[in-house]
């Protein structure tokens, strides 16, 4: 399998009143051709950052910086912006959060989905139409001819996401970023969404980086697991490996977050983790997580941890020296 | 949009009788017409004789219609202090203030639809400085000091334009360009904000994300959105310019309506008054029809209401 995307130590520094914001305080990450990968993590702890700064669509003023950041072969870091222009939409491309403001109200849907092809390869209308039609049918909208002419306050949320997936994939891009797509959507359409996008992405062999603070989400779609907190990834592996190896503390806490039909007794207390993240502005000294842990020592006060790949399981990782000790014992 | 269009058309003629019922009303608000139109040394038979002449004995509805159904074929009157039809005062002075006004609202969109997206795409830079700095100004300096400086520039020391008069198309610039002036601040700022606003929102993002060019989403994707409370603006300050430019009128020596509303006013002349009030509000009902179908051409959420 070649990679799409590797990306080394990112950062991404956004100034404020208060002091510099590190939203996201060096990340790694890869993915494979064709691979489904979740980040993980709670509201604040920078994946939506991350994922902004992959597409290159942070605002201005934020800094981001990396030792690698690489798609394809291409060093994003040091493209010029014209040529970072010409990759987006084409070879990588975005689904969003928000269905019902993603799409630009005085444009119909026709128009919205062929202008990306219609510059980048400089397809005829027509082409272009014939291919949002046959996206749109394999996007599950009805009717797809009319919804050409057709503007999005139109369309429900559900459609609107779908019309959004089509788009996504109308240059055939090696690689989407899928923000939250579904976090916006009631539960029954997430389902189908969700589904949705995982077909398309086995159809048509495209790399899937998936955004999402919902454990659930991530066992029915991810081939592999990366779980943020603060910033920082503090667990990645495979999906299998994540659900039923769970090191980090805070992956333990998410999971045993989630309720389980069958073992959790209905009316029995729901585990939550104390507290909230910490503050992102400066620096932070020691494990971020160990004011909420339930296995915090002295040392994690003082020592940063690193990510640390710890057992046989291959490329599973954690960043915490006290489960990486308590499971090198239980090897 | 027929249907849409249709509706607003309803609402518009039903403003415009309301605007005729009210400016029927000021005529006969402003005292006995009778007496009036008699003068002040005419006896108490004069007086009848008159009310009997022009109808003014009859129950007020039916003067009310027998009013409308002339103005409505551009019959007014005669003026009480002109030695014209009010009609032939309109028609040779409102060309005039079309002129003016359409012109001076040309130059106003011209430059702030322009300045107004620089000044958002630049944001926080010189350039948008400089360009709060052209509004500030804009809207500080009265209108009467603009166009005596144009005035003194232009036509008195550069010998360019003439500095009054309306015989040819030069001699509009320099009023157009002091009305203008005065008309741009507020499209330049609501066309920044718009912008400001809009390119944050969620949909340029996808545009973004597409990788579109940087043209295509501030104009294409962007400005559409942004401008439409602009159009909004723009026919109302139009609107405003043809009843309001008054000041600029007489700097300049340009015989248009807002000079005749006060040469009528001034002197009780209160058929020129009427049809004036008239003209102009039926004028506002016109550009604010033309504005929201221009509104809903650009937006389409708007055309199902």
């Amino acid at each position: 399998m070649s990679r799409v995307l590797e990306v080394k130590n990112l950062q991404v520094d956004l100034p404020t009143a208060n002091g510099t914001l590190r939203a996201v305080r060096g990340i790694d990450l890869s993915v494979e051709k064709g691979e489904m990968l979740c980040i993980v993590g709670e509201s604040g702890c920078g994946k939506s950052m991350t994922s902004m700064a992959l597409m290159g669509l942070l605002p201005k003023k934020a800094k981001v910086s990396a030792d690698k950041m690489e798609f394809d072969g291409l060093d994003l870091l040091s493209l010029s912006k014209k040529k970072r222009n010409g990759v987006r939409g084409l070879r990588m491309s975005m689904i969003f959060q928000e269905p019902m403001t993603s799409l630009n109200p005085s444009y119909t849907l026709g128009n919205q989905l062929c202008e990306g092809i219609m510059r980048h390869k400089g397809l005829t209308k027509d082409k272009a139409e014939e291919r949002a039609i046959y996206l749109l049918e394999r996007a599950g909208v009805p009717y797809p001819e009319k919804r050409l002419s057709q503007y999005p306050h139109q369309l429900s949320g559900g459609l609107r996401q779908r019309v959004m997936i089509a788009m996504a994939l109308m240059c055939e891009p090696d690689l989407i970023i899928a923000d939250e797509p579904t976090t916006a959507l009631d539960v029954t359409i997430q389902a189908q969404i969700l589904r949705l996008i995982r077909e398309l992405q086995q159809e048509f062999g495209t790399a899937v980086v998936f955004i999402t603070h919902d454990l659930g989400v991530v066992a029915r779609i991810a081939d592999r697991v990366a779980v943020m907190y603060a910033g920082q990834v503090v667990e990645t592996g495979l999906t299998n490996d994540i659900f039923n190896n769970p090191s980090h503390p805070y992956t333990q806490g998410l999971l045993s977050c989630i309720p389980i039909p069958g073992k959790t007794a209905p009316g029995s207390h729901l585990e939550s983790i104390p507290g909230g993240v910490p503050s992102l502005i400066g620096d932070l000294a020691g494990c971020a997580f160990r004011n909420r842990c339930k296995h915090a020592t002295k040392g994690c006060a003082t020592d940063t941890p690193t990510l640390v790949e710890f057992t046989a399981p291959s490329s599973h990782q954690v960043r915490c020296p006290v489960s990486v000790e308590s499971l090198k014992e239980a090897v | 949009m027929l249907v849409f269009i249709f509706r607003r058309l309803l609402v518009a003629i039903s403003v415009a009788i309301t605007v005729s019922i009210i400016s029927f009303m000021l005529l006969h608000l402003s005292g006995d017409l009778a007496t009036a139109i008699a003068g002040p040394e005419s006896t108490a038979d004069q007086v009848e004789e008159i009310r009997v002449a022009f109808g003014l004995d009859k129950p007020i509805i039916q003067q009310y219609f027998s009013w409308l159904s002339s103005a409505v074929q551009l019959d007014f009157g005669r003026s009480y202090y002109f030695q014209d039809t009010v009609m032939d005062l309109i028609s040779e002075r409102l060309p005039i203030t079309l002129t003016l006004g359409a012109l001076a609202l040309g130059i106003a969109t011209f430059v702030a639809i322009p300045l107004g997206v620089l000044a958002a795409i630049k944001q926080d830079t010189w350039i948008d400085r400089l360009a709060l700095m052209i509004a500030v100004v804009g809207q500080a300096m009265p209108s009467f000091w603009f166009a005596l400086t144009l005035i003194v520039v232009f036509a008195v020391n550069l010998h360019w334009l003439p500095a009054g008069g309306n015989s040819t198309w030069m001699h509009f610039i320099l009023p157009a360009i002091a009305l203008g002036y005065y008309a741009m601040p507020a499209m330049m700022r609501l066309t920044r904000t718009g912008m400001l606003e809009v390119l944050g929102s969620d949909y340029i993002r996808t545009a973004r994300s597409k990788g579109l060019s940087e043209t295509s989403v501030v104009f294409k994707h962007a400005l559409r959105n942004a401008v439409i409370p602009v159009v909004a603006l723009a026919a109302v300050e139009l609107g405003f310019m043809l009843g309001g430019s008054i000041v600029i009128e007489s700097v300049f020596s340009l015989k248009g309506l807002g000079q005749l509303a006060w040469d009528a006013i001034s002197r009780n002349d209160y058929p020129v008054v009427q049809a004036v009030v008239l003209i102009i509000a039926v004028f506002y009902i016109a550009l604010t029809f033309v504005a929201d179908v221009i509104n809903a051409m650009l937006d389409p959420r708007l055309r199902v209401r």
